[in-house]
């Protein structure tokens, strides 16, 4: 039973809520954007990449006094929601999105399971998924409503591969350690069948549980094997960060190369630059860049530092879909905004150039492609060893 | 690959195992008395990681003195959320474990305010690699090694020769007769409390240099930890010791000989096959004083 006092506390709470509605409405119109990104656990230096890069994108939008959608300016508001790296709390956020928020954009997420629950809502729904899942079947000729605007290994490792082979000729036997999940396997997969390609041989490949911190039986097993090169594979930063020590703690003077998603910095960090001496990765960026520092001094200005690669990738990748919104002049008919999206080729402020690619290899042309770099670690410092395009 | 990696295989088992068994003492040590499953204790493991580090980088302090002061404050964060939290949910189990478990989110949390999400690391404290034939062994895991062993003495000495430690030990295998007998056990639970969480804070302390600190950290030990109690029996000491080294060499040997996936699963396969055909554990249940 709800008494006298009880129905005037819920008028004032109805008075603040319709206050507040009214405070939106008044002002100036908004375009909510989605993020839905593992902000927790072990994918959260990634996922608050990927939040950054869309906030920066917005910030700087809004800056310039909004997205100007068919005659009238939009402020960007973003939802950001924490997928956790996995699979049902993606869903999750996509339901809460697309039904609560009503939101009919979504950056994100990172991770593959992550991408393919969430995109089981998103697609029925027409709403417009521009992430990052590492998987292949993120995209396909059915899967209309889902673009990814970051490089996956079907992109870049058998390219990478070549560069290093080229480089190396005497690097020939190889060995993988991945992360034993949905992820790990596609990345694992990739790179086999590159490494294969260029004439490497393999002599190991194991899996291990995302969040391992004792290596060492592992690696005991590895370097009995006598590899010239030890690839880590998707392995996040931070486990790529001990086995790194952990590998040259052992006495491991092979070389040790990453041709998966970027994290060097974080690495350095967990590791110390003595142990990451000459270390090879591939990055999406190239951190001398003035550019690319301009954007690190406005992440460190928000966020705590070190930035990750992912957030200008996802800078660039959320101001192309607001390119497209534009271009469409609608904020509510993707079908329109897909299509504009479909056929427009965008000059990234940080990642260059970028266009649509993936009808081969997915069905569909909603893959980015871009030329990324070959980074090697020297004396603590990033250092390009060669730029490649794919 | 051959009897060359043996010895390696065996010195990183070991190595594994003492990790296992420092997380493993505290955990048992909480369940023993207060009969409470603390999901916690993997958290109060990480804030005594991140104590230190906290302690060293921000204010300069030496490694050791960062980690007697992170024990001393991890366990007086015991004392309290024993008095304040647990106070009312002892001898009540399933209780107990749902708000453990919710505190371990909580804190989880808290650390992920407090420190970020990225994975930080503990300044190295001994560096160096002592190889001997071809064996290599950082000086960093034989200290880690040395300093648990001297902590697992320790404990031990605590409980056999002190009149806390015994009073400990008495309420743990009856606490009716204990209060009979004068022991003030409103004062007993939160103090075996807190020295569970300082131990916790001490593996942390300890094991924090070797690895990366996140604030997810404690998840995995705490897992570990689990396994290791339910193989040596809940509640044992003994028990937690040697599950922990079987734990940590059979994981040793798997990895090396087999796979590392199948390492992962190996505690899960132990615990089965404990609960299966012996389930009070090897060193049976609740006997603190054996």
């Amino acid at each position: 039973m709800i008494t006298g006092r009880g129905w005037k506390a819920f008028g004032v709470y109805l008075l603040v809520v319709v206050f507040c509605g009214m405070g939106q409405a008044w002002g100036q119109d908004v375009l909510k954007l989605g993020v839905i990104a593992p902000l927790s656990g072990t994918g959260a230096g990634w996922g608050l990449a990927l939040r950054a890069g869309a906030e920066l994108a917005s910030d700087d939008t809004n800056a310039k006094g909004g997205l100007e959608v068919a005659g009238k300016k939009y402020k960007i508001s973003v939802i950001p929601y924490d997928d956790k790296y996995q699979g049902q709390a993606a869903a999750d956020a996509a339901n809460r999105l697309i039904f609560m928020d009503k939101v009919k954009f979504i950056i994100g997420p990172m991770g593959s399971a992550a991408g393919l629950a969430a995109q089981e809502i998103t697609e029925v729904n027409k709403v417009l998924f521009v992430g990052n899942s590492f998987t292949t079947k993120f995209l396909g000729a059915k899967k209309l409503y889902s673009f990814r605007t970051t490089m996956t290994m079907a992109e870049f490792s058998l390219p990478m591969l070549k560069y290093l082979k080229e480089k190396y000729p005497n690097a020939k036997r190889m060995a993988i350690l991945g992360p034993n999940d949905e992820t790990g396997y596609e990345v694992t997969g990739f790179n086999l069948k590159a490494h294969e390609a260029v004439g490497h041989e393999i002599v190991f490949r194991d899996y291990f549980e995302r969040g391992t911190v004792d290596f060492m039986p592992i690696l005991n097993k590895v370097f009995a094997l006598k590899p010239d090169v030890l690839n880590l594979d998707g392995s996040n930063p931070g486990d790529c960060g001990l086995i790194v020590k952990q590998a040259r703690q052992m006495g491991y003077k092979g070389m040790i190369i990453k041709v998966g998603g970027p994290g060097t910095p974080e690495m350095l960090k967990v590791a110390g630059k003595d142990f990451m001496e000459g270390f090879i990765y591939y990055s999406p960026i190239n951190p001398d860049d003035p550019k690319i520092q301009e954007i690190t001094k406005k992440y460190n200005a928000k966020f705590p530092p070190p930035m990750n690669g992912f957030t200008p990738q996802f800078y660039d990748g959320t101001l192309w879909l607001f390119e497209a919104i534009k271009k469409a002049g609608t904020l509510t008919d993707t079908e329109k905004v897909k299509a504009a999206l479909e056929g427009l080729s965008f000059n990234g402020v940080y990642t260059g150039a970028m266009s649509w690619t993936g009808k081969a290899d997915y069905g569909i042309d909603h893959q980015v492609k871009f030329p990324f770099y070959v980074m090697v670690v020297k004396d603590g410092k990033e250092v390009v060893l060669g730029k490649v395009t794919p | 690959m051959g009897e060359t990696l043996l010895p390696q295989v065996i010195i990183n088992g070991v190595t594994l195992g003492t990790n296992y068994i420092l997380m493993a003492l505290g955990f048992t040590l909480i369940f023993g008395v207060l009969r409470i499953v603390n999901f916690a204790h993997g958290e109060f493991y990480m804030l005594g990681a991140f104590f230190v580090l906290t302690a060293i980088i921000k204010f300069e302090v030496n490694y050791l003195l960062a980690a007697i002061i992170a024990v001393i404050a991890i366990g007086l964060l015991g004392y309290l959320t024993e008095e304040v939290i647990f106070r009312r949910f002892r001898d009540k189990e399933l209780e107990g474990m749902i708000i453990a478990l919710g505190l371990s989110i909580l804190l989880q949390n808290l650390g992920l305010v407090a420190w970020g999400p990225y994975d930080l690391s503990i300044p190295p404290v001994f560096t160096g690699v002592l190889k001997i034939g071809t064996l290599f062994y950082p000086l960093e895991r034989l200290m880690v090694v040395l300093l648990s062993f001297l902590l697992m003495a320790g404990f031990y000495l605590f409980l056999k020769k002190t009149k806390l430690g015994l009073a400990i030990q008495a309420i743990a295998q009856d606490t009716e007769i204990a209060r009979v007998q004068g022991m003030r056990i409103n004062r007993l639970y939160p103090l075996a409390f807190a020295i569970g969480t300082g131990l916790a804070a001490a593996a942390g302390a300890v094991i924090g240099p070797l690895f990366q600190l996140n604030p997810w950290m404690g998840i995995m030990p705490q897992v570990k930890a689990f396994i290791v109690v339910i193989l040596g029996g809940i509640g044992s000491i003994p028990g937690a010791f040697l599950g922990g080294l079987i734990l940590g060499v059979a994981e040793s040997f798997v990895s090396t000989y087999a796979s590392k996936a199948l390492a992962d699963l190996l505690g899960f396969i132990l615990v089965i096959g404990i609960l299966l055909f012996r389930p009070s554990g090897l060193f049976g249940r609740s006997q603190l004083s054996r």
